[in-house]
């Protein structure tokens, strides 16, 4: 796991980074506030920090506030180091949003033990991402997640010009499905549909369970002719073989409406998301495990 | 006991598991940087000012916290207190108890580096 620590006595680091090291963290060192700052705004940034409360220039408890104030995701546990008799600014550094603090001198036990102690957190607080971000059943993204995500590319497509594309995926006849096997079979019919839904997508593709049966997924940078080929891929992944459950096999295909959004100025989620519908609806009509697109990619439909 | 007073190294090392070469290096470390710790501490007395003087005691006091030495320890944080207060009438004194605590830690620790059984 990676760790930062930010002090500006020369001992301290290196004790730190020695003791640490030993521990098996992999060290991220900084000599002051900035430098602490800066590391911390990377993409990879560690989620452990060890920070100092006095340094020159911006101290630890400003470093800390800033972390804060940004609302980081993951969150980055702080843990302030002071040295004994600082109690005010004590008080200071836990307003500012530290998790925990650390006097100095302090020995490699309670330095242990104060980390693992950060590190339960942190997993604790991962797991509760997880799960206010994905469907407790299928494990893709949930509605809310999805749209977020869907509202931030089309942002991008007003300030950059990418396009952007939406796939709005409804298994077919699910209900029979539910009706015949009952609802266990029918969780167990929709984790592996989802599964296979999201199979053929990218890494930054996304994925979130829309409705009950109803999958909406995020294409960035696709425009239609791409997403197109995406959502044939998805219906042949799904619809390849049966989903083997307790029941027996089980036949399940998906109907695909595809639309995409190619240039400035871009339509709302809402529009988009209704002409994906709209063509949705004409797989459907149309004899369904099959795909279809908006009739006009760039107006509303 | 009064040896204690200017460094446990014992309980030094035990803080970081017993690993003496680590503590070498960070004896080593301080002793290239201790002259100029201190005098941040002299320079910012002699010229009257209380924020400099707080962040230099601030700073010598962190660092010998590795060496558990509670005379120099001490002596700092006095001085670091009388920056923060704002109020330096007693420094000649406590800074006069700092360079002799300083002096017994840095021989302490001379020995120590030398001690390289
Ligand atoms: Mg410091």
């Amino acid at each position: 796991m990676k760790i930062l620590i930010a002090d500006d006595e020369d001992g301290t680091r290196l004790k730190l980074e020695t003791l640490l090291a030993k521990l098996g963290y992999d060290v991220l060192v900084a000599r002051d506030g900035a430098e602490a700052w800066e590391l911390l705004q990377r993409e990879d940034a560690p989620s452990l920090a060890l920070l100092d409360w006095l340094m020159p220039g911006m101290d630890g408890v400003e470093v800390c506030r800033r972390v804060r104030q940004s609302s980081k995701v993951p969150y980055v546990y702080i843990v302030m180091l002071t040295v004994k008799g600082q109690k005010q600014d004590l008080v200071a550094g836990m307003e500012a949003g530290a998790d925990d603090y650390l006097s100095k001198p302090f020995d490699v036990d309670e330095l242990r033990v104060r980390l693992s102690a950060g590190e339960r957190i942190l997993s604790l607080q991962e797991d509760l991402r997880l799960q206010a971000t994905h469907d407790d059943l299928t494990g893709v993204l949930n509605r809310g997640t999805v749209l977020d995500i869907l509202h931030r590319e089309l942002a991008l497509v007003a300030r950059k010009s990418v396009p952007v594309a939406i796939i709005l995926a409804d298994l077919d006849d699910f209900k029979q499905v539910n009706d015949q096997h009952g609802h266990a079979i029918g969780d167990t019919v929709l984790r592996e549909a989802a599964r296979r839904l999201a199979t053929p997508m990218r890494p930054y593709d996304a994925i979130g369970r829309y409705g009950g049966e109803e999958f909406l997924i995020v294409l960035p940078g696709c425009g239609i002719e791409s997403a197109l080929v995406v959502a044939e891929r998805i219906r042949c992944s799904v619809g390849k073989k049966p989903i083997t459950t307790s029941a027996g096999d089980v036949p399940m295909t998906v109907s695909l409406g595809v639309a995409a959004v190619e240039s400035a100025p871009p339509r709302g989620a809402d529009e988009l998301i209704q002409s994906a519908d709209d063509a949705l609806y004409r797989a459907k009509r149309g004899g369904r495990n099959r795909v279809e697109q908006s009739s006009n990619p760039d107006a509303p439909s | 006991m009064r040896q204690l007073l200017v460094s446990d190294l014992d309980a030094a090392l035990n803080a970081l598991e017993g690993d003496r070469e680590l503590l070498r290096r960070i004896v080593d470390l301080f002793l290239l940087q201790a002259p100029q710790l201190l005098e941040e501490v002299r320079e910012s007395i002699s010229r009257g000012d209380a924020p400099t003087l707080e962040r230099a005691a601030h700073k010598l006091r962190g660092s010998v916290t590795n060496f558990v030495a509670k005379k120099t320890y001490d002596a700092a944080f006095r001085l670091e207190s009388m920056g923060r207060d704002g109020d330096l009438t007693q420094a000649a004194a406590a800074q006069a108890e700092l360079e002799r605590a300083m002096g017994e830690l840095q021989a302490t620790l001379v020995e120590f580096s030398k001690d390289r059984a």
